[in-house]
């Protein structure tokens, strides 16, 4: 597992464990991140604390995640942004969309 | 100051790449433009695996960095066909937020200083401050 998941009451936060999320891995953090999810219907905190590197390919499993918890009525919020994945967040805007939050601990 | 690197097509190598670049340039140019030349390379190598080459192994990608007084010159060159042209400037800032794919060329556009197409060959040019 590429993942790791704290559940809560009604939230659940899914660390990436990985330096790099991008077209190597993308399909296993993907499967990975949907078999935790599997028909909850939680919030979801991303955290992001140890990814120093986002592709366009990460970028659209985040993207995809993202549609998913709007279909559902659910929260996406991110948090623990480095440089790099910060830097890709607003060359494609999507700072605005996104609810990012600074504390990957805060409630 | 030059180099060379020639891989297989498939996207294990995309880690090769990376580390080639990081240990290249480190030092060479500052953190921000370091990270901005491993994304679009990484783009465009990951394009030319996936779209150029179609993933057959035996096809190989090339890539090159040329360092300048003021810029950073990489070509990405592979066996595919090429595609027919670059997005423009102000169709690479109409970004499709929420789109799932299609975003490798349009950050190329946005985030590198030239782009050059010829052919089956990519070359991106950096400033280096």
């Amino acid at each position: 597992m590429k993942i790791a998941v704290k559940n809560s009451e009604g939230r659940k936060k899914i660390i990436l464990m990985v330096e790099k999320f991008d077209v190597a891995n993308m399909q296993e953090i993907k499967k990975n991140i949907e078999q935790e999810i599997n028909g909850d219907k939680d919030d979801v905190l991303l955290d992001l604390s140890l990814v120093k590197f986002i592709d366009s390919s990460g970028l659209s499993v985040i993207i995809a995640l993202f549609k998913q918890q709007n279909k559902l009525k659910k929260k996406l919020e991110i948090c623990g942004l480095q440089k790099q994945p910060m830097e890709l967040l607003k060359i494609t805007q999507l700072h605005k969309i996104f609810m990012i939050i600074d504390n990957c601990n805060q409630r | 100051m030059k180099s060379r690197l020639v891989i297989k097509s498939e996207i294990v190598s995309i880690e090769r790449v990376y580390n080639w670049i990081e240990s290249f340039l480190k030092g060479e140019v500052s953190a921000k433009i370091l990270r901005d030349i491993l994304l679009i390379t990484q783009e465009m190598v990951t394009n030319a695996i996936l779209h150029g080459n179609r993933e057959i192994v035996e096809k190989e990608v090339i890539i090159e960095i040329n360092t300048f007084v003021d810029t950073v010159v990489v070509t990405v060159t592979d066996e595919g066909e090429g595609i027919e042209r670059l997005p423009l400037q102000e169709e690479a800032k109409e970004l499709d937020y929420l789109a799932e794919n299609g975003r490798g060329l349009k950050l190329a556009v946005l985030m590198t200083h030239k782009i050059e197409l010829n052919g089956n060959s990519i070359k991106l040019i950096f400033k280096r401050r």
